[in-house]
């Protein structure tokens, strides 16, 4: 019996420390996915402004490590596709900013594209402060509850 | 005077256009069967009609600004502002040498367009893989004297059409010469596509950027170039046979006398830079050509 309750102790600890690290894995993918999104649009807004390059081949142009951090398609052929596929790793307002500007996107003329592009950078980026600001003590909460949840679990079973 | 009679081969619309339309328009267009169609016209709140053969049809399909809008987008690849500068001219290229002319409210600064909003049609040029025998024409290109031809005819009759082929004729095998296309509205080289052909094709150029460039940096013995009469074309071409390479173009007119009193192609005419006027007419499914002589033709004509 007291073998079956470290064994249940130790699962519950394991799932803990795997929750932790789940937790910060996340959090930092939820970084690297804003910042893909920046650069993806500063690309889109330099071709833009210098050639006209149509969207699709913008999207043929840039880089795969850079697209494969928002989807796991090999070739995405529309900025909705990689929205969607990044969806889960953007809060609301990261996601509303996005789905505006993917809207507006080639539906107009150069200069309300740079617009759009500008405002939308502004904005991600603005979030991307607050979130780089907060994730260590966001990461520390987190953290701190999981293991004390699963340490609390421990004790009960125990 | 030869005949020239069109056939249908495969769908009703190509399917770079299928894909930008509703499939209700794409149905009823299917559902008329119509043997070519060679206009499509989309009018914002109004019916949809077909022009087929000269004859307008009426496709009881009534199109919303907001899917005019919709469609134009699409026709742009989803990248409007990458066709800016041909639709503030008034057209758009799409794949396959298809043609739409814009039709809405223009929005200006410092007197030149900068957009088109409030899009209210788009007027859809259809081309066709048509076979034209060119081989009665192609004497009259007296490429050695930098003499070239002028094809002339009312919009719609198939001054491209028969552009086309002779571009192919000249830069084949057979008359061999090297071939230089000016394609401004990217409408000649559709089906130009066969290997042997000594031909360039400058696309999307301006004819008097394009003419410039064909004659200074591809050694040209021939320029092509479609629907001429700016005078800034007038000066390129007059440059072009300046330097001994001819050119076949064509111009709208519905006849040699109207040609003749264009202040800008009349002109050239006059510079003898034309061995011969081929002038194209169409009644239906057929289409006529008569070819005119420039020595042939009368004092008062030259005049």
């Amino acid at each position: 019996m007291p073998q079956m309750k470290l064994i249940g102790v130790v699962l519950v600890l394991s799932a803990g420390l795997f929750g932790v690290f789940y937790s910060s894995v996340s959090e930092r993918k939820r970084l690297r996915v804003l910042d893909a999104w920046i650069e993806l649009i500063i690309l889109i807004r330099g071709q833009i402004d210098c050639f006209l390059t149509p969207l699709r081949d913008i999207l043929q142009i840039a880089d795969k490590q850079l697209l494969s951090s928002l989807t796991s398609k090999s070739s995405p052929r529309e900025l909705s596709d990689l929205l969607s596929a990044s969806a889960p790793f953007l809060d609301d307002d990261c996601k509303r900013h996005l789905s505006a500007l993917v809207r507006t996107l080639g539906g107009g003329y150069r200069e309300d594209q740079i617009r759009a592009c500008d405002y939308c950078l502004q904005q991600l980026r603005h979030r991307r402060e607050e979130l780089g600001q907060q994730m260590p003590a966001r990461l520390k909460t987190r953290g701190t509850l999981i293991l004390c949840a699963a340490i609390g679990i421990a004790l009960l079973l125990w | 005077m030869q005949t020239i009679i069109p056939q249908r081969k495969g769908a009703v619309l190509p399917t770079a256009l299928t894909a930008t339309l509703p499939l209700r328009l794409c149905r009823a267009i299917e559902s008329m069967a119509p043997e070519i169609v060679e206009e499509l016209r989309l009018h914002a709140d109004r019916q949809t009609t077909l022009t087929c053969l000269g004859e307008n049809l009426f496709t009881g399909i009534v199109l919303s600004r907001d899917e005019i809008q919709e469609i134009l987008k699409k026709m742009c690849g989803g990248s409007l502002y990458a066709h800016a500068g041909t639709i503030c001219q008034g057209y758009l290229c799409m794949p396959d040498g298809i043609r739409v002319g814009v039709c809405g409210s223009a929005a200006m600064e410092d007197g030149r367009i900068i957009g088109v909003n409030a899009l209210s049609g788009l007027i859809v040029r259809i081309p066709h893989r048509i076979t034209v025998n060119a081989d009665p024409v192609m004497p009259y290109l007296q490429a050695k004297s930098g003499k070239g031809l002028l094809i002339y005819a009312p919009p719609g009759v198939g001054k491209t059409t028969l552009l086309r082929e002779i571009a192919r004729r000249a830069s084949s095998p057979s008359f061999g010469l090297r071939t230089v296309a000016v394609d401004t509205r990217e409408e000649l080289f559709y089906s130009l596509d066969e290997r042997e052909l000594a031909l360039d094709i400058l696309r999307g150029y301006p004819k008097e950027v394009g003419i410039e460039i064909a004659i200074r940096s591809m050694g040209a013995q021939l320029i092509v170039c479609d629907e001429i009469g700016s005078r800034e074309d007038a000066q390129a071409i007059l440059s072009a046979a300046g330097r001994g390479v001819p050119l076949v173009a064509s111009a709208h007119a519905v006849s040699l006398e109207e040609l003749l009193a264009s202040r800008t192609i009349g002109p050239l005419c006059r510079a003898g830079i034309f061995s011969a006027f081929i002038g194209l007419e169409r009644r239906r499914k057929c289409f006529f050509y008569k070819i005119h002589l420039w020595e042939e033709l009368s004092p008062e004509d030259t005049r």
